[in-house]
């Protein structure tokens, strides 16, 4: 665990070390590192050193945010303007936006250095980050394993120090898991919490940006700077705010639930170490309380059936005509639009754009599309319920450990089944939390979820808080 | 199971083309995905409520008309024509 951005402010502003420095160093640091893992698909060196020297000029003022001159990194699904913004994607190679999306703009405001944009799966779609055009990401932890998706180049840069923090996009556990494959700390906020405006939509209903940090409090900062009601984004909340300041470390009779069926066939090797933590918050004052959510059994396909058929509203305005590819020959305009779109989307996306539109159908919208929506009702009601019972839950972010590079599942589903404990959260608009909480007999990393009621942030980091700060047997 | 006729609708209302291999290959991986969605239409419940959307808009902004962006910014990402996007008619050399 590592508080960097508190030991790094502290560091600035005691002048033992410049903004322009430190940018230098990770500079150096990415120069060395990125062409084996392949985390960032662009960089931004020239304009992360102006904003260093910039944030340099800031800090002596003493009039700086905490997070002013520390470099950082984006998902390449966050709109920055005047810097190519692709979704991992052919079809928007070469879009350039020109506005930047609320969080950014955001941080950007407090002294914010950017490094460059990072690796994800093509336009977020997948859970490995090598669906990607630029191609795959690798674990920093054992190279020759995925680091986790869609936010993987995020994770990636993180765990191998290029980046203090980064931004990631979180639709059905695009933060949380690939923070668990790469032993890093991903916040989801509540759905709403955190602007979209500026996000590049895959499931518009789902998404949502979050912070990929080293540490529970480095995540609490960078959320604090980033979340709030935004005019732009009419699904925006005022959530959970102040979150930094306000971590507490006392679980006292804080009740934590155990829902079953996210331990049910779960791999002992994964169980052990987050029933290990369980017993941990029992034996400081937590009231463990079991819960049983049966909803959930059907959450995996009610998230494809919803996630697919918003993707394929939203990625029907790429078409080659204002931004992104366009084919060089067709016979006329629908030719065009059909060739463009058969050209520069791979196949992970082509595929989910027809499930997508199958479920939207004529003849077959109320028996996939609307009846997945009445079950989205009922799994949210059931997260009210045993949020009535308890304060948080907990569970594995990811019933496995990273696999390898280039695994070939044995059918379509089984890719999907590893998100089988991520995508609830997505579904019913919480809170979680992934934090690293064990290591397998490979030594790769193990990642906790702590789950919360919607805008209970607070709640779910000092829980995270507690455990980050006294567990001393976690690795 | 998914017909290839049905295949063929989809990618004209997804304005996407397969070859007849792709479409083989996507007959077969539709058959999982759609039978793996089925399960929502096996799972019994008791629906206590009316359907709710749950995703709540904040209050929306006053519609009103304010300065936005120049066609140059706008159409920044082509090669613009006096402000619009060109396609050509055909292309087809």
């Amino acid at each position: 665990m590592r508080e960097l951005i508190t030991s790094i402010a502290q560091d600035l502003r005691a002048g033992k070390v410049t903004s322009v420095e430190l940018t230098q160093k990770y500079i150096e640091q990415i120069n060395a590192k990125n062409p084996e893992l392949n985390a960032y698909v662009s960089t931004t060196f020239d304009l992360a050193l102006q904003q260093a020297k910039l944030a340099d000029e800031k800090i002596k003022s003493g009039n700086a945010d905490i997070l002013c001159g520390i470099p950082m990194t984006l998902k390449d699904n966050i709109s920055t303007t005047g810097l190519e913004t692709t979704c991992c994607s052919k079809i928007l190679k070469g879009y350039v936006p020109f506005y930047d999306a609320t969080a950014w703009a955001s941080l950007k405001s407090k002294g914010a250095v950017l490094l460059g944009k990072t690796n994800m799966d093509e336009f977020a779609m997948g859970s490995t980050c090598e669906t990607s055009c630029y191609g795959a990401t690798k674990n920093p932890i054992d190279p020759t394993r995925v680091p986790g998706g869609s936010s993987g180049g995020g994770a990636s840069a993180v765990g191998a120090d290029m980046a203090v923090y980064a931004l990631g996009s979180d639709t059905g556990g695009s933060i949380r898991q690939p923070a668990s494959f790469c032993g890093v700390v991903g916040l989801k906020p509540t759905y709403g919490a955190v602007s979209r405006y500026g996000l590049i939509a895959y499931g518009s209903s789902l998404d949502q940006i979050g912070p990929i940090a080293h540490s529970v409090k480095d995540c609490a900062i960078v959320y604090d700077a980033i979340c709030g009601k935004d005019c732009n984004d009419a699904t925006s909340i005022d959530g959970a705010k102040n979150t930094a300041n306000n971590l507490t470390q006392d679980v006292k009779g804080l009740k934590i639930g155990i829902v079953k069926e996210f331990f049910e066939g779960l791999n002992p090797e994964i169980a052990k170490p987050i029933k290990d933590s369980i017993e941990f918050y029992a034996n400081n004052g937590a009231e463990i309380v079991e819960i049983s959510i049966p909803t959930l059994k059907v959450a995996l396909p009610v998230y494809y059936i919803i996630a697919c058929a918003e993707a394929s509203s939203n990625l029907g305005r790429y078409d080659g005509i204002r931004y992104g590819y366009r084919v060089d020959k067709y016979t006329d305009i629908n030719d065009m639009i059909k060739k463009t779109r058969t050209e520069g989307f791979g196949k992970e996306v082509q595929h989910r754009i027809m499930l997508g539109t199958y479920v939207l159908s004529s003849g077959y919208y109320d028996a996939y599309y609307k009846k997945a929506r009445e079950l989205r009702v009922k799994i949210c009601q059931d997260f009210d319920n045993a949020f009535s019972k308890c304060d948080v839950l907990i569970a594995p972010t990811v019933p496995n450990t990273a696999f390898p590079l280039n695994y070939t599942c044995n059918n379509v589903i089984e890719m999907y089944l590893s998100d089988i404990c991520t995508v609830p959260i997505n579904i019913a608009h919480l809170p979680a939390i992934s934090i690293p909480c064990g290591k397998d007999k490979n030594g790769l990393p193990i990642g906790m979820q702590i789950i919360g009621n919607k805008k209970c942030e607070q709640t779910i980091l000092n829980t995270a808080y507690y455990f980050e700060q006294n567990n001393t047997t976690k690795n | 199971m998914v017909t290839k006729q049905e295949i063929e609708q989809l990618a004209i209302l997804a304005k996407l083309s397969f070859s007849e291999q792709e479409i083989e290959e996507l007959i077969v991986d539709m058959d999982e995905i759609i039978n793996f969605a089925n399960q929502v239409n096996s799972f019994s419940y008791e629906q206590e409520e009316t359907l709710d959307n749950r995703v709540k808009l904040s209050e929306l902004r006053q519609d009103e008309v304010k300065e936005s962006y120049s066609s140059e910014v706008v159409t920044s990402n082509v090669a613009s024509e006096n402000g619009f996007f060109p396609v050509k008619r055909s292309n087809n050399k």
